[in-house]
């Protein structure tokens, strides 16, 4: 962010807060009541926006668009909102927050609020939601389908892509492996199956 | 042809090159109109303006992070850390970035930069001013790590590492900054990187070192000599990778080996040269190989600097230690 403000880059910092690491809650990783504020020390805006409100995070996404658009320099976007799940498969949020706290935020669900703006505006339908649904679903399963289809990368792979030409250690390293496959070959059978 | 200092030949290669080349810019901490503390960097600015001599923030992350983005989008940025200890904050965007780029993207995004960084003791200057990690670099996957003794190896291997299409830490051994002069052609050469250099051919031992401690080798080369010992000196020149079947071929032919760094000494690069002839010239040992190193201390500071430096006379001993087995 230094460096951004030094050079005045046209650069937009987009800080998703979701007030957790895993489970080290934000007011122990800084001392400063918000990220935005950040920005100042290193001299330009910072905005903090409610980040569960869509038009709110459009309206200052396109004005720091427009700043850096301009040549006006960068801006830091603290958009502030919940993580309602947990980080990964190995986290247990019981461990560490109320289930109140989720309660309260699962209430502030971005995508609920739309659909609750959409509806009341009567631009939402049940069948237009379907539609939807199904759309959504099968992109993400023709997607799945794709990247399944993908060979698996052969052993050499691994040494292909260090520096523009192999080096002669890894030359040497690879002819290693793939002797050492060849012969667990031999014996199993499995080494270079898929 | 003029005769420069290591300073003068390897401000000569960027000036060469940045004539030749509009890609190639400078970047780091005081060098555009101070010149970089060792004036490494002396004119530049004046000869080709701030927009391509980049007087940064004092920042190493950042200006390693901003060298591998334009890199990657077509510049060939040269950026001086200012001494090699303070390469170490940047050492995450080396490691976790710069070195996996190419990997990353599959070879569609690849960093053609250089990182230089004076390194080395024997300067008497206060902590953090002398270190000598090309080990932890060397040891590091996808970057090249040259160490050029001469000023004629300095001029031509920078400007192969300018020139490489990956990315080169080049490592400017302080104590010898102007300690020679040397003929240096005046135009465009270049020095292969990955290439040992044999200094002198001999037959009874062979002496590897690289970087400053090359004087104290060909100086212990020459009081062996005065003995009737005939010592084969090679100069390592490019740490990784490194060029593996010269020095071989040397431990070979001669038998005897004494590896030479003032680095520390556990799992310096003596270790793997060491390793390298377990693998491949075992057999044409007459006697253990000798490493002659710093030691697994802090750096000191002035005083106790001459015990902690490798001298002529230790790396004597060692050789006559090699020699007696």
């Amino acid at each position: 962010m230094n460096m951004a403000g030094v050079y005045q880059l046209s650069c937009i910092f987009f800080c998703q807060n979701n007030q957790y690491a895993i489970s080290i809650p934000r007011h122990h990783q800084t001392a400063a009541p918000t990220i935005a504020q950040k920005a100042l020390a290193y001299g330009f805006p910072g905005i903090l926006v409610d980040g569960n409100d869509m038009f709110a995070v459009y309206a200052v996404m396109r004005e720091a668009v427009e700043r850096a658009r301009c040549g006006q320099g960068p801006t830091l976007i603290e958009a502030y909102t919940y993580r309602i799940g947990a980080h990964t498969t190995a986290d247990d949020p019981s461990k560490y927050r109320d289930d109140a706290e989720l309660e309260e935020w699962k209430g502030r669900d971005p995508l609920l609020r739309v659909q609750r703006y959409l509806q009341q505006s009567g631009q939402w339908s049940e069948a237009w939601e379907q539609q939807m649904l199904e759309a959504c679903t099968a992109e993400v399963e023709q997607a799945m389908e794709a990247a399944a289809a993908v060979p698996l990368p052969p052993p050499q792979d691994l040494f292909r892509y260090m520096y523009a030409e192999m080096t002669p250690q890894l030359i040497e390293q690879e002819a290693a492996l793939l002797a050492s496959l060849q012969h667990q070959g031999e014996g199993h059978g499995t080494a270079h199956a898929r | 042809m003029a005769l420069r200092t290591l300073v003068e030949a390897i401000n000569d290669a960027m000036r060469c090159e940045m004539a030749a080349d509009d890609r190639v810019i400078l970047m780091g901490e005081d060098i555009g109109r101070e010149g970089g503390v060792f004036r490494v960097t002396e004119g530049l600015q004046a000869l080709y303006g701030p927009q391509r001599v980049l007087d940064t923030p004092l920042a190493e992350s950042g200006i390693v992070g901003m060298a591998i983005g334009m890199a990657i989008a077509g510049l060939r940025p040269v950026a001086e850390m200012q001494f090699m200890a303070f390469l170490y904050p940047a050492f995450d965007q080396i490691t976790n970035h710069l070195g996996r780029m190419r990997n990353r993207s599959r070879g569609r995004f690849t960093c053609p930069l250089v990182i230089r960084a004076p390194y080395g003791g024997g300067i008497h200057p206060p902590e953090h001013h002398s270190e000598s990690g090309e080990a932890i670099l060397a040891h590091t996957p996808g970057i090249k790590v040259v160490i050029p003794a001469t000023p004629y190896d300095a001029k031509g291997l920078l400007i192969s590492a300018i020139r490489d299409p990956d990315p080169v830490i080049f490592l400017e051994p302080e104590r010898i900054y102007r300690a020679v002069r040397q003929e240096v052609p005046d135009g465009l050469y270049t020095v292969p990187i990955g290439q040992a250099r044999v200094v002198q051919d001999g037959t009874d031992v062979t002496v590897m070192g690289w970087g400053s401690m090359m004087r104290e080798v060909n100086q212990a080369a020459e009081v062996m000599r005065s003995e009737g010992v005939s010592v084969e000196i090679v100069d390592v020149r490019t740490m990784s990778p490194m060029d593996v079947p010269t020095l071989m071929a040397s431990v070979a032919k001669t038998g005897r080996a004494v590896v030479v760094h003032e680095a520390p000494r556990t799992g310096g690069l003596g270790a793997e040269i060491v390793a390298q002839i377990n693998e491949k010239a075992l057999l044409s040992l007459q006697a253990p190989v000798e490493r002659v190193t710093g030691f697994d201390t802090v750096f000191p500071l002035p005083q106790l600097e001459k015990y902690y430096l490798p001298t002529t006379e230790r790396v004597v001993e060692a050789i006559r230690r090699v020699l007696a087995f």
